[in-house]
């Protein structure tokens, strides 16, 4: 893939944060939210007004899920909605989890989503009926080492669907078997999350993202660096991917031209190739070349990236974050 | 002319003022100064009282806090929640000071203009800007002189800082060293509190005596402010050594600990208790490091449940042990945050519309005062700044915010001269 | 007013003693002998004398030998960085800046005032000599209403910081023209990277609290003013084009040109000019005498204006006259203000009612300075033998900043801490560096004579400068055989009760 002939054709001004986005294949229609409490359907290629906009949850947004018609949104309000998708209509909502919901991910065959949550849960869900399916908790604690409260930041499940991976603020990293609940791996990475116990007394950082690789044996892990001066996300962006089977760490990549956190991570499907979208003050996309093992190619984006949806074997991205939407379009 | 202004020429007839007010610094002749100027009941009302300061360093977030702002596109993501006062709402971050809301006033319009670290903390506390020549004191400097009591056998005012990020910017200004802070920065436990090994309990009383003996014939014949300063630090010494357990935290039933928790800043605030219980005028917790330009909304979810936490715990059990109604618990900031959000999730400093609270001691409990407008950009109601903050926080503790000391013949007051303390903050 | 030919101590004792006359004031007895000793080798070398200086002090039968000692302490290298240290002080207490390198030098090839107020104000380094001269400026540079206070109130005494806001309530010498007018010749210097720079224009507005917004003259305290070039406002082009300098500068770390006109150079013709030197010469007169007299001749130092008059106006009018006069001379000053009959009265007064402080009818007490006290405190635990006791004092001093930092710089009513006395008694710092065993101790030197007294005299000879009274001798020596148990423990507490003493803590 020709990582380096990527344009920006679409930069749309918002004014709302967006910290999520849902493609709907096959055209330039998306369903994005985030700050303003609303789920947004938008159409870039023509960009105002947004095509509908409707009111969601009672926070910020950070979870959409689209299926066919299903519409599945999740937020900070620990709630996650149903809807239908072509009506805005809203077909039921759930008192999911009892804090902030961080992430969802899709199952690969569509039957199934995970959320993850500060009650520090991870739940699989059916698409359909709403119904849990399943619940994995105890693994991440509630509070850190510290005694400060912990997050659940990020999931994702791996090709078949058989896997899903969780992580923690504190840099834990959990592989459950999706149909059993039981946990099969563990990993750290601690590099990634800043307990600051002299100069500020509190914490900054954590694991925002996670990819398994098309052959299921990686797990890629995006955040950021060990942070001097915890005001700030002053450190590079951080990704380290671990042959998870063996809870063993085998590369760390370091986005040196960009500091800031990686919110999303994606593989190529041809697995040598692995994205990292994120930022702080401003943003990046930073590709990832496994075979060299090294950052091959680094990207400014205008904005801080907080999520991105990739479609046609990456030669479109959407990237959504802070005041801005843009696309990119591999030449 | 009005008195104050003439007094402000360095005469010679005002000296008989500047010296009462050094021989009383120096516990000479405790409060002649004091009792020329306010009456004896104003006097007995001071007794006994203290404050608590919870220092937020670095710059709580008033939207995370006390004045959220849900729904609106500068009020984040958080909710906001009913608190024991029907109508009042504050952060769901807070839900243990949203129930025991009844001693607290919350005042939501502070503009204090000054969103520098350094200047604004000296700002806030001292309740004005040091003048290019003359040094104020902090709160804790004048509640010591206030307060405290000449022979007291406890600290008067102390001041725990643990974190390295902010500190500094305490002092007692012009009334000097003896109302200096006993400053805590590398553990709970005072410097130099306890005995050393090298020597027996006999032999550290012994030459104590000794010296005091030195000292009595030094004494004869001469006469100096600071030379009885001297004498009153070292007949201070063992009183404050004996001090050394209220520092200890392990000497509190673990009952009481586990209410607090296991934080560093809990366990300060559970001394800060012991200390005020123990007759200690003014102890200022310093919790740093509100300083949010990244990740505001995960560092709020961090630092305000504890400060609820402890807030409310600290509360109840002055409470519980009748302390609270002379016992006036502040947490303050330097500044607050902006209503924007910056790109890296973060909130930057901002002066001009902030809160602050105020419990216990004097203070009208459950009550609001001052508004912000609906994005929390300005101070649409009752809009005060440091001066009239002091004001009100030294007339809830039964001191005129009005009262002069003298630096040199000048007459300096408490708060910048016609300050008023708010009326409707108090009790 | 006396003649000029009149030694400054002469006229001190002349005037001095006039007033106690005219106010029925009967003054304290003169200091005896090792009290007088120990006062004067702290104002002028910065510690105690110690036991082999103040006991031959007192065996010499040379009457002069009062002058002789002040001359070979003024003399001493160790004066030197003294002075040096007490002018940085009172130069830079309050800013986080030092200037000693520049200090140490001016001293030491001792240049006069004048001449070190111009070197402050032009801060020209460029000639190697003044190295560190600008440091004054720099500290205070981004604050400019400060600059011009701490300007006004180090070298004229003045403070003029509340006329900043207002005309001066009741001093009318000062409004705000006053304020404002000395801003202005420091409005056109500014930062670039590590050097200072001064502008070519520029001039100071303000908003007098009554009438609309006003220009400030360039005017000193006397009411004179001076009207330099560039009164105007540059251009957007200059602006522009000083702008890229400023950067050009910046980036190659070099020294901005000095301006045609520099506006500080003006203040400084206008205040040494003979007719209106005074604000300058008493300023100086003033902080020297409240150094060595521990009041000044105006309280506070920096109300020095007409309605705050000094309290013997004649003697200062003669002192600045004759400071003035004979090259604004620091040594000369100092050597005649320390060789009064005046400065060396007794601090302890038996009379019925104690003098007032303005009098200086007896010595008044004045709390060590950090830098005395840390080294005052450490010479105290030495028993120095041998013949390069010079060289050991030097190194005893220049080791001893880390226990004079844990000391609070004496101010005006000056308060000492809890703290303190804590650090005294229990820390482990005190103890190893006052209280040390071993070669050249005290402890060593004390435990191994023979009896207790002669461990007494030892004791309060090298801690407090002088002998011992039969009172003091028994005390001690009961003490040390009650705790005979551990003679080193029992000798080490004696000396503790010593410098814990307030005798020590002050210069008395």
């Amino acid at each position: 893939m020709n990582y380096t002939s990527y344009k920006v054709d679409k930069n749309l001004n918002r004014q709302d944060i967006l910290f999520t986005v849902a493609r709907v294949p096959n055209s330039s229609k998306a369903y994005v939210a985030g700050s303003d409490f609303k789920i947004h359907e938008i159409d870039f290629d023509n960009p105002k007004p947004d095509l509908r906009s409707f009111p969601a949850h009672s926070s910020y947004v950070t979870a959409l899920i689209l299926k066919d018609d299903t519409l599945i949104s999740g937020a900070y309000d620990g709630k996650l909605s149903w809807w239908k998708a072509s009506t805005g209509e809203k077909i039921k909502t759930l008192d999911a989890h009892k804090k902030w919901i961080r992430q969802a991910a899709l199952s690969p065959d569509g039957k199934l989503f995970a959320s993850v949550a500060d009650d520090m849960a991870l739940r699989i869900w059916d698409i359909k009926d709403g119904k849990m399916v399943r619940e994995m908790t105890g693994e991440h604690k509630p509070l850190t080492p510290n005694d400060f409260q912990s997050m659940l930041y990020a999931c994702a499940f791996n090709k078949d669907g058989k896997l899903v991976a969780s992580a923690d603020k504190t840099g834990h990293i959990v592989v459950w078997e999706t149909h059993t609940g039981k946990k099969i791996a563990t990993m750290e990475a601690p590099i990634m999350y800043t307990w600051d116990p002299s100069a500020r007394r509190h914490s900054i950082g954590g694991p925002r993202s996670l990819a398994f690789s098309p052959d299921s044996k990686l797990l890629a892990v995006g955040g950021t660096g060990t942070i001097g001066n915890i005001d700030h996300l002053e450190a590079n962006g951080r990704i380290e991917v671990f042959n998870w089977e063996k809870s063993e760490r085998v590369h760390e990549f370091v986005t040196d031209k960009s500091k800031g956190l990686v919110e999303h991570l994606e593989f190529h499907p041809d697995g040598n190739i692995l994205l990292g979208a994120g930022g702080a003050g401003e943003g990046f996309l930073a590709f990832i070349d496994l075979k060299e093992k090294k950052v091959a190619h680094q990207e400014k984006a205008a904005m801080n990236i907080h999520a991105l949806a990739s479609t046609d074997g990456m030669k479109s991205l959407l990237a959504v974050g802070h005041h801005r939407v843009l696309h990119f379009k591999m030449a | 002319m009005s008195k104050i202004r003439k007094n402000y020429c360095g005469s010679s007839e005002h000296e008989v003022s500047r010296r009462q007010f050094l021989g009383s610094a120096a516990g000479g002749i405790a409060g002649a100064s004091l009792l020329a100027q306010e009456s004896l009941s104003a006097e007995l009302k001071k007794q006994g009282k203290s404050v608590i300061l919870l220092w937020l360093a670095g710059g709580a977030s008033q939207f995370e806090t006390f004045d959220p702002k849900p729904g609106a596109v500068t009020g984040g993501p958080f909710q906001s929640i009913q608190t024991s006062t029907p109508g009042v709402r504050i952060s769901e971050l807070m839900p243990k000071m949203a129930a025991r809301f009844k001693d607290t006033c919350v005042i939501r319009s502070l503009n204090t203009r000054n969103g520098d670290h350094g200047s604004a903390s000296q700002l806030m506390m001292r309740g004005r800007k040091d003048e290019a020549s003359l040094k104020y004191p902090d709160m804790g400097a004048v509640l010591a002189r206030e307060l405290g009591k000449p022979e007291s056998q406890v600290p008067d005012y102390v001041s725990f800082y643990l974190q390295t990020e902010g500190r500094n910017f305490s002092g007692s200004g012009f009334l000097g060293a003896r109302f200096g802070p006993m400053e805590l920065s590398k553990s709970v436990m005072p410097e130099n509190i306890n005995k050393p090994d090298h020597i027996s309990e006999i032999d550290f009383h012994d030459r104590m005596a000794l010296r005091n003996l030195w000292s009595k014939n030094f004494e004869q014949g001469r006469v100096s402010g600071t030379l009885a300063s001297h004498q009153q630090a070292y007949l201070r010494v063992n009183g404050i050594m004996d001090s050394q357990k209220l520092f200890d935290v392990t000497k509190e039933p673990q009952k009481i600990r586990n209410q607090y928790g296991p934080t560093q800043f809990a366990e300060q605030v559970l001394i800060a208790r012991r200390l005020a219980e123990s007759g200690v005028p003014f102890v200022r917790v310093g919790r740093a490091w509100w300083d949010s330009h990244g990740q505001n909304f995960e560092t709020h979810q961090e630092l305000v449940p504890e400060l609820d936490h402890v807030m409310a715990t600290l509360l109840t059990d002055l409470e519980d042990r009748g302390m609270l109604k002379n016992t006036l618990v502040v947490t303050l900031s330097e500044f607050g945050r902006t209503p924007g959000i910056n790109s890296s999730l973060g909130r930057d400093h901002f002066a001009n519309a902030w809160s602050c609270s105020l419990s216990g001691c004097g203070i009208k409990g459950g009550s609001v005062f001052g508004k912000t407008d609906e994005r929390g950009d300005k101070v649409v109601e009752g809009e005060i700044g440091a001066a009239r903050l002091f004001a009100t926080i030294y007339k809830a503790l039964g001191i005129n915010p009005q009262k002069n000391y003298y630096v040199g013949s000048r007459p300096v007051p408490l708060t910048d001269p016609g300050t008023e303390p708010v009326k409707e903050v108090l009790a | 007013m006396l003649p000029p030919s009149t030694s400054i101590e002469k006229a001190i004792d002349y005037y001095i003693e006039a007033s106690w006359k005219e106010k029925k004031i009967k003054p304290a007895v003169a200091a005896d002998d090792n009290a007088w000793l120990r006062r004067v080798t702290l104002d002028l070398v910065g510690r105690i004398p110690t036991s082999s200086e103040a006991k031959s002090f007192l065996e010499d039968k040379d009457p002069a030998k009062k002058q002789k000692s002040i001359e070979k302490l003024i003399a001493s290298p160790l004066h030197l960085r003294h002075q040096a240290q007490e002018i940085e002080t009172f130069l830079m207490n309050g800013t986080k800046g030092g200037m000693s390198e520049y200090l140490t030098k001016a001293i030491a090839e001792n240049r006069s005032w004048d001449r070190i107020f111009k070197e402050i104000i032009l801060a020209d380094e460029s000639d190697a000599s003044n190295k560190g001269s600008s440091d004054f400026l720099k500290s205070r540079v981004k604050d400019l209403d400060r600059l011009t206070n701490d300007v006004s109130v180090a070298f004229f005494g003045v403070n003029v910081s509340c006329a900043q806001c207002h005309d001066h309530p009741l001093v009318h010498d000062w409004k705000q023209d006053h304020f404002y007018g000395m801003k202005s010749f420091f409005s056109r210097t500014y930062e670039v990277g590590n050097f200072l720079a001064e502008k070519e224009y520029g001039v100071v507005k303000f908003l007098p609290n009554k009438g609309k917004e006003k220009q400030a003259d360039f005017m000193f305290l006397t009411g004179k003013t001076v009207k330099p070039a560039g009164m105007t406002e540059p251009t957007k082009e200059e602006l522009k084009k000083e702008k890229e300098m400023v950067e050009e500068w910046k980036k190659n770390k070099t020294q901005p040109p000095k301006p045609k006109t520099s506006t500080r150079a003006m203040l400084l013709e206008l205040a040494l000019a003979k007719e209106d030197r005074d604000f300058f010469a008493k300023a100086f007169v003033n902080q020297t005498w409240n150094r060595f007299y521990g009041f000044g001749l105006v309280m506070p130092l920096d109300q020095m204006h007409s309605e705050n008059p000094p309290s013997h106006p004649e003697l200062m009018n003669w002192l600045a006259r004759d400071f003035a006069d004979n090259g604004f001379n620091i040594p000369r000053l100092v050597k005649g203000m320390v060789s009064s009959k005046v400065y060396g009265l007794s601090s302890r007064y038996e009379g019925e009612s104690t003098p007032l402080a303005k009098d200086f009818a007896m010595a008044r007490l004045k709390p060590l300075t950090p830098m005395q006290m840390g080294v005052s405190l450490r010479l105290a635990g030495q028993f120095l033998t041998g013949n390069d006791q010079d060289k050991k004092i030097d190194e005893i001093s220049k080791g001893s900043k880390g226990l004079a930092d844990q000391f609070a710089q004496p101010t005006e009513d000056f308060q000492i801490g809890v703290t303190e006395a804590l650090f005294f008694s229990n820390s482990n710092r005190f103890q190893t560096e006052c209280l040390g065993e071993g070669k050249d101790k005290l402890v060593t030197a004390m435990t191994s004579l023979a009896t207790p007294e002669e461990q007494a005299d030892l004791a309060v000879w090298s801690v407090l400068s002088r002998a011992a009274t039969s009172d003091e001798k028994s005390v001690i020596a009961g003490y040390l055989k009650k705790h005979g148990a551990n003679p080193q423990d029992a000798s080490k507490q004696v000396l503790w009760s010593l410098m814990a003493s307030p005798e020590f803590r002050f210069n008395h």
